[in-house]
């Protein structure tokens, strides 16, 4: 009788198999397929990364310069330096430079006080365009290269060996 | 150890050497002769010394290009700011781009740019420089010629930079000539930097085809009679004509090699350095062994061969690398809330959002596409039919759906009707067990009461009293 009820619970499983064959995975294959995923996930926003880090360095360029523009130019002073522009468009220029913040004033505070969060950022860009170059292929080391620099050293121990066996 | 005297000696013999290698000689051989020996002299005598300078010069190499740049970024905030500077900030900072985005090559085209815009400030600060110091200058036509200009024209003269320097006349230009000494200095540097990155490496597999010589390694290289001199006898000449031949063979391979790739090149300078360096300490015999040094040598300066040593570090730089951008983002967020409101951090916040669009875009796709292949694998032995779904229309898909949903629905009421069986079946199983279990009881009980009967009649208890 048991074997009976053995054969029923057999054929039930394999019918319930059949019906969610599709669906069935082992733990291997989903952590497999999830590796496999997060070996490309950051290479896939690199593009993006990279298009971030150059338009910002452009507008850092930009940035700093009229910055630096604006350091020796001097057009709030109300003195006697003739320039090429009306007062009028020096107001506007001015509140153009203070509106777009790269106006730098240095009655109040040094140049690199009002500076710095610029360098700052400059410094992490560079760094920014570094990792990525990491993610890209580890500034070129890659598996080939790796394997050829393994040769190289097996041969460096092949003759270190053989100097000392001279030496004996 | 050396006396101080001849410290000094040896410090004016480098600059001179140094003096001579940057702006070149006459008698070119004689110096390169010269050189070799002194560093042959160096190698043998102080090898300390020689390997503190090849760490220095390493050091030196792959931190000239960012000292550069960062050198010519604090001169321009030090000196007195003008329109030339600001030009100058520029162009290095568009050169640091350069070299972020493209790499050396690219910047040493650039470069030039830099070389001839700082020469012609250079020529135009000191022609102006001695035109306005002269004494003739408040007298001369050229001074009547610009007071017939616009007042502003003066102004614009000194936003430019065009001013009449006071007592330190030197000091004021020295910025200027150091900009542009840095400039034609590092235009070499970059050049030997490039040299080292493009040198490839040959092994035995290489040279003596795919493995042919890869035995030597699998074994115990000491074992091998060819190559243990101690050996060598008349008996063994066969062994030793046969080790020419591969010698010779390799070496003929070797510079096919070397034909092929121009920048594999060696000098025949540094042969012979490598050369009388090996021979003399004993190390190296043949042609093959010395080639080999001098790739170890070539190896050792790249910055791939860096990366590859410190191998243990990789896990942590690549979790540094992926995430670094939101290092970056957070960076510009706070500076944007809390060091000023301007337009400048609002547009670099747009460009980080409209990346983080794109970015998210991006990641949903290659999500899509991982789980599409996911999804194919599983239906391994339907993968014809994987391929026919991506031929086919919408419509089609949608029809291809709904048959599916129907055939589910017969599956569904199949097993329906399954299960009902079996649970008639399991129903009338139970009927039948308890039936038999009720038997097994009534069993039991009979054997029981037989059994007391026994016991009792046994032990001549009377169940009459």
């Amino acid at each position: 009788m048991d074997f009976e009820l053995r054969e029923e619970k057999k054929a039930d499983l394999e019918t319930e198999r059949h019906e969610n064959r599709r669906l069935k995975v082992t733990d291997e294959e989903v952590l497999a397929e999830f590796s496999s995923f997060n070996a490309q996930i950051h290479k896939v926003s690199l593009k993006s990364r990279y298009f971030a880090w150059y338009s910002l360095m452009i507008l850092l360029i930009v940035g700093l310069g009229l910055v630096y523009i604006t350091s020796f130019a001097h057009l709030y002073e109300n003195s006697d330096v003739v320039t090429p522009f009306s007062e009028h468009t020096k107001q506007r220029m001015m509140f153009f430079f203070f509106w777009a913040g790269t106006y730098s004033d240095d009655r109040d505070a040094s140049y690199a006080a009002g500076v710095y969060p610029y360098y700052i950022l400059m410094l992490l860009l560079i760094a920014e365009r570094l990792a990525q170059l990491w993610i890209e292929q580890r500034f070129g080391c890659d598996a080939a290269l790796i394997r050829k620099f393994k040769q190289v050293e097996k041969q460096d121990q092949y003759y270190r060996k053989l100097a000392l066996e001279k030496r004996k | 150890m050396p006396r101080f005297d001849q410290w000094i000696l040896v410090f004016l013999a480098f600059s001179l050497h140094r003096r001579q290698e940057l702006l070149g000689t006459d008698d070119d051989e004689r110096f390169a002769e010269y050189s070799s020996k002194a560093a042959n002299q160096l190698k043998l005598r102080m090898p300390r010394l020689y390997q503190l300078y090849i760490y220095c010069d390493i050091v030196y190499t792959y931190t000239v290009v960012i000292l550069a740049f960062t050198l010519y970024i604090v001169i321009v905030v030090l000196i007195p700011a003008s329109l030339i500077n600001a030009i100058t900030q520029s162009l290095v900072l568009a050169l640091l781009l350069v070299y972020l985005a493209k790499g050396i090559e690219k910047l040493m085209k650039y470069w030039n740019v830099l070389i001839v815009y700082q020469a012609t400030v250079l020529v135009l600060m000191v022609m102006f420089q001695f035109m306005v110091q002269s004494p003739d200058f408040t007298t001369s036509r050229v001074k009547k010629f610009f007071d017939s200009w616009p007042a502003w024209w003066l102004t614009l003269c000194h936003w430019f930079g065009f001013v009449k320097y006071e007592d330190p006349i030197n000091l004021k230009l020295l910025p200027y000539v150091i900009f542009f000494s840095l400039a034609m200095i590092l235009a070499k540097n970059f050049k030997t930097k490039l040299q080292i990155e493009k040198r490839k490496l040959y092994t035995f597999e290489d040279v003596d085809g795919l493995g042919a010589n890869a035995q030597v390694f699998r074994s115990d290289p000491v074992d091998i009679p060819s190559y243990n001199s101690k050996k060598k006898t008349i008996s063994d000449s066969k062994s030793f004509i046969e080790e020419d031949v591969v010698e010779s063979t390799r070496q003929r391979r070797l510079d096919e090699l070397m034909r092929a790739d121009p920048s594999g090149e060696y000098d025949d300078l540094e042969d012979a350095l490598i050369y009388s360096y090996w021979k003399f300490s004993g190390t190296a015999r043949t042609t093959t062994e010395i080639l080999h040094h001098k790739q170890m040598l070539a190896m050792r300066y790249k910055l791939t061969y860096m990366i590859y040593k410190v191998m243990k570090a990789w896990p942590v730089l690549d979790v540094i690398a992926a995430y670094f951008n939101l290092l970056l983002y957070v960076t510009i967020l706070s500076f944007a809330l809390y060091f000023q409101l301007a337009l400048f951090w609002a547009v670099a916040l747009t460009i980080y959002m409209v990346a983080q669009f794109i970015n998210s875009t991006h990641n949903f796709n290659y999500r899509q596409q991982g789980r599409q292949i996911f999804i194919d694998k599983l239906n391994a032995e339907n993968a014809d039919l994987a391929y026919e779904r991506l031929l086919k229309t919408e419509r089609e898909i949608l029809t291809d759906r709904m048959s599916v949903f129907e055939q589910s629905k017969q599956r569904k009421q199949q097993l329906e009707e399954i299960r009902a069986q079996k649970n008639r079946h399991s129903q009338k199983l139970l009927v039948h067990r308890s039936a038999l279990v009720s038997q097994s009881h009534e069993r039991v009980s009979d054997k029981a009461s037989q059994q007391i009967e026994m016991a009792q009649i046994d032990f001549g208890v009377d169940n009459s009293l």
